[in-house]
Formats: C-alpha cells, structure tokens, sequence
C-alpha cells in the first residue's frame, strides 16, 4: 500500500500524498518532538517536513527506502525550525500539558528533571541521533542510511552524545550533593 | 553507568515524556493545502553523483515566491525564479555511465614521443617533462553541494534551468598527476518532450582537478541516456588542459560505471601530450 503510494506521489498525486502524510505524520511527529522538545515546534517541523517531502519524493529512485529517506528530510527540517527561532529553549520542565504514553516497568535510575536537562544541552545533530536510536530503536547502519551519514559518524555522534548527558549528570549530582546518582553514572 | 545502560534510561525518558501527536488526518489535510503552491523537485541526474552530507537546507516558503529579473527560458515558457541555497538529495546511488568510452578510443595517443619510458604512471623523467601519455583510472569522491544555486520552473511545477551549482570533492586516480580535489560548476536545461513526462537534460560545466603539481581545467557537456541502453546512464565527457607541471598536457575522462552506495564514482580517460583535440575531425 505504502509502495503504491509512494509511487503516486512521485508522479504528482496530490490525494495520495496526503493519504501518505497521514499515515506518516505520527511517526514524524514523534522524532521531531523527541529532537526539538516543544510540541508546536515539532508539528511545523513535521509539516515543513512533509512538504520537503513532496518536493523532493520525484527523486526518491527505490520506494521501499521512503521510510529511512523521510527521516532525513524530516530532521533537516526540525533544524531549520530550530535555526528560525534564535531564541528558542526547548522545554526543560514536564509540563502538565504532556501526556506520558507509556512508563518504563523497572522504575528510572535517573531523575528525569535531570536528564532532560542533560538532552537539552545536546547539540541538534545529537539529539537526532539519540532520538532514531533509542526512540525509534533504529540500528547504527540505518540511522546512516536515513541520515545519509556514514555510520562511522553514527558511532561517533552517538558516542559523542552519551559521553556529554554523562558529563551533564554528573555535574548535577555533584551540585546537588547526590552521591548515589554520581555512583549511578561513574563508569 | 555503561553505554547500553545510559541509552536504555534516554530511550525510556523518551518513550515517557512522548505527547499525543496532533491529529494526523487534519494535519494532512493542512499539508495537502499547501502541495498546489509547492513544485515537485523532478528528477534529477547528476554527471557526477555526489551526495549531500549533514547539510541542511534553508529554504522556506520563498520556493512559491517570485524573485526579480527571471532567467528567459529557451521554450518560450515564462519562468518562476527559485533562489536559494538548495539541499542536494541523495538520490539512490546508481548513476551508471560509460557509452562515451567508446569515443575516447579514437582520439587518444598511445605512442610516447617524447622517448619516454614511462614505467611509473605520473612520473616525469626531468624537471620539464610533465610525464607520458597515460591512460587513467579511479573514482571520484563524494563532497560538498551545492552553492547558491538558481532555479526557474514554468507554471505547471517543471524545472527548465538550474545555474550557479557548485560541487567539491577529492579525487583518486591510478595516475598521482590525476589525484586531488576537485570542484564542479554546473548547468542545465530541460525541455519537455511531446507526448510524454520525460524531460530532456542537457548538463553542462567546468570541471577542475587541483594538487600540489598544478592544475588541471576544463570544460564538459552531458546528456542522458533515458532508459535506452541502461538506466540512469549519464554521458559525460571532461575535456581538461593542464596547468603548473601539467603544462603542455590535456586530458579526456568520463564516468565508467555507477557511484554505488559509497560515493565512489568510477572514471576513466587519458593524459596526452597535445592539446585537446579541435572541435573539426579535419584540420582546415
């Protein structure tokens, strides 16, 4: 279904893209938000992406491929949202008007005030990759392929990402004075 | 706190703080609003198949918008005028090449007259000597794109120009004389073809090969072999005068397959002692 649609699309069928971007959109919507943190930010992001998206689906040669391409249109665009906004912070606070979706059964190691602001402290390009890979549980070699980055840069930015949420935390346990969560995070 | 354990406590905060996404038919159908004011990018085919890296694009809106003094179109079209610094997509790397290898052969010197014995590719026998004829093989890297490139569309979306691309790159051939970085200028026109949603690409550009050596410099035309022999194939012929050491020295290269799924974009040709051969097949 997806294919045929995707093939339309490409050949300027305008009902079929938009039956393409509703399918889609949820899983667009929930990269940009995990990247960019703040909902209205995160749907433009999503529409400017899908628009991106149709300008450029003519090129897209192997249909089967929409899904990793779609991500790395989707991210340029949360970038440039992001760059259009110079004053921009993502929110840092979970705010009454989230809604968890799911709750992680084992209970959290580390206060999640914490860690969301160890995240915001990432680099965009870090937070794109954290987010396709423990978010979206996408392997190394195919967040590559959807970013078009070699996956020695994967490794690297993800490694990169992790070692700065490691700095963060444990500058914010020794702040706080919090000796079991600097034992937590010390390798 | 390991790597995996880390990744696990992001990947759960993440799943935690997920929000309700907005509703994605409405959301669509807002997309859909906007698809009419919104050309289709149509395909493009590259001489050289270089991809966009971590590049990001900035384009706004201003794609629909008018920008001053269009660039007449050749089709008798009244063209919309896109400016802007425009991403280069990734299209599948599968640009294959080649037919023009064939011509090569016709016009290529072999002989080393010079008395040359030329039994290291690239190396010169004197400090004057810019080495032997040769002929050459290697690949193309990927690098940078594109520049502020130009744009004119005509009113159904169909691009008929494109202007001011730049692209860059590194270069490595069999031949040292060869290797380097390179940077392409690109152009094309498009014309539509009666009868049918193909469109008709004429690219053209300077291509030039830079190391510590000289330079090499030139001009090249493409087109595209549509569907007829192989698909994708592009027919491409960099004609290149050399520079520095290289004085004294042309060259004719030409992509000879397809880039691949790593940016490595095979090319073959020559290095000859003569200038490059006239536009006449008769000297007058």
């Amino acid at each position: 279904m997806d294919n045929d649609l995707v093939t339309r699309a490409k050949d300027g069928d305008e009902r079929a893209f938009e039956m393409l971007a509703a399918a889609h959109h949820p899983r667009l919507f929930r990269v940009a938000y995990g990247i960019l943190r703040d909902r209205h930010l995160a749907e433009d992001a999503t529409q400017q992406g899908l628009l991106d998206i149709w300008r450029h689906i003519p090129r897209l040669r192997d249909t089967s491929r929409f899904e990793a391409w779609s991500y790395r249109l989707l991210v340029n665009a949360c970038y440039d949202e992001a760059k259009r906004r110079p004053n921009w912070v993502p929110s840092a606070d979970l705010t009454p008007g989230d809604m968890p979706v799911s709750r992680d059964a084992s209970g959290p190691v580390i206060a999640r005030d914490q860690l969301s602001r160890a995240l915001q402290r990432l680099s965009l390009e870090h937070r794109a990759v954290l987010v396709l890979r423990y978010l979206m549980d996408l392997s190394p070699q195919e967040i590559g392929d959807a970013l078009d980055i070699p996956r020695r840069t994967v490794y690297s930015r993800l490694q990169r990402a992790l070692e700065n949420v490691r700095g963060v935390l444990e500058a914010d346990a020794r702040t706080s004075g919090r000796v079991s969560a600097r034992e937590e995070v010390t390798r | 706190m390991n790597d995996e354990r880390l990744g696990k406590e992001i990947g759960a905060f993440y799943r935690e703080t997920d929000v309700r996404p907005p509703d994605s038919q409405e959301s669509a159908r807002q997309v859909a609003a906007r698809l009419r004011r919104t050309p289709q990018v149509k395909r493009r085919r590259w001489p050289a198949a270089w991809w966009l890296r971590t590049t990001h694009s900035t384009d706004t809106d201003q794609a629909t918008e008018h920008q001053a003094s269009p660039i007449p179109a050749t089709n008798g079209h009244t063209p919309t005028v896109i400016g802007r610094t425009h991403v280069m997509f990734s299209p599948v790397k599968a640009i294959t090449a080649g037919a023009l290898v064939f011509a090569l052969g016709g016009t290529l010197l072999i002989a080393q007259p010079f008395g040359q014995q030329g039994s290291v590719p690239g190396a010169a026998t004197d400090a004057d000597d810019p080495g032997p004829a040769a002929y050459v093989h290697g690949f193309m890297f990927e690098g940078d794109c594109c520049g502020a490139e130009v744009e004119t569309y005509d009113d159904e979306g169909n691009r008929l120009t494109l202007r001011g691309s730049v692209a860059s790159g590194n270069v490595k051939m069999d031949d040292a004389r060869m290797s380097g970085a390179w940077e392409m200028k690109l152009s094309i026109d498009e014309f539509p073809q009666p009868g049918t949603e193909e469109r008709v690409e004429i690219h053209w550009g300077e291509l030039t090969i830079t190391n510590d050596q000289g330079d090499w410099s030139g001009a090249w035309k493409s087109t595209y072999d549509s569907e007829q022999v192989l698909e994708e194939t592009e027919l491409a012929l960099y004609e290149l005068t050399g520079t520095g050491t290289y004085e004294g020295l042309s060259a004719l290269l030409a992509p000879t397959g397809s880039a691949g799924e790593f940016g490595k974009l095979p090319l073959g040709g020559a290095i000859f002692p003569s200038p490059l051969p006239p536009d006449s097949a008769y000297d007058d």
